[in-house]
Parts: structure tokens; sequence; C-alpha cells
């Protein structure tokens, strides 16, 4: 793998307390639940993502993709919102992350 | 006591376990990378140099053990594995190596990065090459050359890309494979790679997050259920 070690737990939190934010401003309620189903979320998400995309299959847009659809259903069901809802949120949080990601990587 | 303290507890100390798992992976990691690993041969060429015979093209190894080579054709080069390898074009008519050579005879290596930031007629590229000193034990593989391609050379920069990576194998075989994507060297199709007890946290974090998820569902539907049923 390209990316080292000890950068991993950093990222997956970072990725956890971005996507918290962004869903926290979007729903405004119950901060602690939706701390416990940000971590949950990413968790599922971000290390097969990682693991996929520095292994075998290094498609960024593809995976992004996958992950938007898989935490667009994870959300829907944790949350109990509708989809539409789930798919916005999903956007929203996978849109911040991956911008901060590239401002983060052209700096 | 009442199912949902059962449940919130159980939840409780599922979550903290994972979290612990979480936490200790990257000291789970830092052991276990030599132990079933394997040496191989590592070098990189450039395919295309004749395609610009006004140009000397110059490699300029930094860090580990400073050094500079001159590249004729499209040899094949290698470095000690903790050197970072940068590129340079100089025009011909401009390249005078007996600078370079009389730096490194001084043995004031350190000079060299000196002597070639100040010279404008080095053009830099800013290609990262990245030399493999071993893989995994079960990889059939026994060299790895990265083949590299000049795109441009315009007044201050030398553009260059990363083709292909060509692997030969134990049985004297050999495998091209095209870069996708620039960072990511191509794997060779007859690697099979066996889990790291790291990696092997890549897939137990998903699965235990998983596993908590669907305890929350559950636990959701069947207090549902419960509060009917009252």
């Amino acid at each position: 793998m390209n990316i080292a070690i000890e950068q991993l737990p950093m990222l997956l939190l970072a990725t956890i307390a971005i996507e918290y934010l962004v869903l926290l401003v979007f729903l405004k309620k119950e901060p602690l639940k939706l701390l416990l189903y940000s971590v949950l979320v990413n968790c599922v998400t971000w290390p097969l993502a990682t693991f996929l995309y520095y292994s075998i299959f290094p498609q960024f847009l593809l995976l992004e993709i996958i992950v938007l659809l898989v935490e667009m259903i994870l959300l829907k069901l944790l949350l109990q919102i509708k989809i539409g809802k789930a798919l916005l949120l999903s956007f929203a949080t996978n849109f911040v992350t991956a911008l901060i990601g590239f401002v983060i990587a052209a700096i | 006591m009442s199912m949902r303290k059962i449940f919130t507890s159980f939840l409780f100390v599922l979550f903290l376990f994972w979290a612990v798992l979480l936490l200790a992976a990257p000291k789970v990691s830092a052991d276990l990378l030599i132990p079933g690993y394997k040496g191989v041969e590592y070098c990189f060429q450039i395919e295309n140099t004749n395609d610009f015979p006004d140009y000397t093209f110059v490699v300029h190894y930094t860090f580990a053990m400073e050094g500079y080579q001159v590249i004729r054709g499209n040899e094949c080069l290698s470095f000690y594995k903790f050197n970072v390898p940068k590129i340079y074009a100089i025009n011909k008519l401009l390249f005078n190596e007996a600078p370079l050579i009389s730096i490194m005879n001084s043995g004031n290596h350190s000079k060299l990065t000196e002597y070639i930031a100040n010279d404008k007629n080095f053009i830099p590229s800013d290609v990262e090459i990245k030399a493999i000193s071993q893989v995994v034990d079960t990889d059939p593989t026994k060299k790895i050359v990265d083949v590299l391609k000049i795109i441009s050379i315009e007044n201050d920069k030398l553009e260059i890309e990363k083709s292909k990576t060509i692997y030969t194998y134990t049985d004297d075989t050999t495998e091209e494979k095209a870069y996708a994507t620039q960072d990511v060297r191509p794997l060779p199709s007859r690697l099979i790679i066996p889990l790291s007890s790291y990696e092997i946290m890549y897939f137990a974090i998903p699965v235990i997050a998983l596993i908590i998820i669907v305890i929350i569902l559950a636990s959701r539907k069947f207090m549902k259920r419960q509060k009917k049923g009252t």
C-alpha cells in the first residue's frame, strides 16, 4: 500500500469527524446518536474502500459511487429517513470529505 | 433488568471491543512487514530518450546516498531503496559533466543538490519513482521494471509519465501492466496476496460495525414489537 500505516486511524477519524459535522448541519438533532451512526457507517465503508483503492482497484470515482450508495442505505436504515434524503446526506458527506481530501492533496 | 438495558449494555461492550480493535490496529501491524517477504530486483528505464536527441538526461539521487547518473538510452537504472531519484533534462550543448564529477570526487556529495538547483540548465521532472525491494513470499515476481515515458520538454518543465511495469517471474516469463494512475504501481496478475494481520483489520472493523448496525436495527424492531404487545 502507498499510504502510511500510521496514517490510517487518523484518516478514518478525520473522515468520521467531517461526515459527522455535515450530518449535524443537516439534521440538528440527537448529536450523540448521530455521532454513533457516523462512526458506524464510516467504519463499514472507509476501511474497505481504502483497502480496495490501494490494493486491487485504484478507481476513485467508481469506489466513491459504491461508498455513496452503501452509506445511503445505512443512513436510511439507521436514521429512519426517506431514501431521497438519505441519498442527499450521503452525497453531501462524501462530497465534502472528497473535496477536503483533494484540497489537502493539492497543498 | 429490562430488555432495553440488556441491549444497551451489550451494545456498549461490543462498541468498546471494536474501539479497542480500531486503536490497536497500527500497533499490530508494526512488526509484521519483514517476515514473509522476499527480496526482488528493481530498476526503472525511460523508453523514449531517443525521441529527444538534443537532450541529455540525468538522474539525481537524494536522501540516503546522494549521487547522480547520466541516463544512456533505455538502460535500466537501479538505486538504493531509500534514495529518492529526480530526473532532469539538459540541452546537450549546455551539459558539462565535469563539475558533477568533481563534486563526487570531492566526497561532499550533498553539494550536488546545491549545484543542480542553481544550474538553470537542469530542467526538472516531478515524476516520483519509488523502489520496491521486497515482495510477499507468495509473489512469483523476481524482477520489477518501471517504464517511464517522456511526454514533453519545455523551458522549465520536463514532463514524464509512468507508462507500465514489467514483471519478470521466477520461471523467467514476463508480464507488462500499464499504469492506471500515476500514484499506484499496477499489480502483477499472478500475485496472490495473503492478508497480513494488519490488513485483516480492514475487514474486521467493517464486519464488527455491520454487526453493531444489525443489532441496533434488530433491537429497534424488537422494542417496537414489545410496545405493540403491551
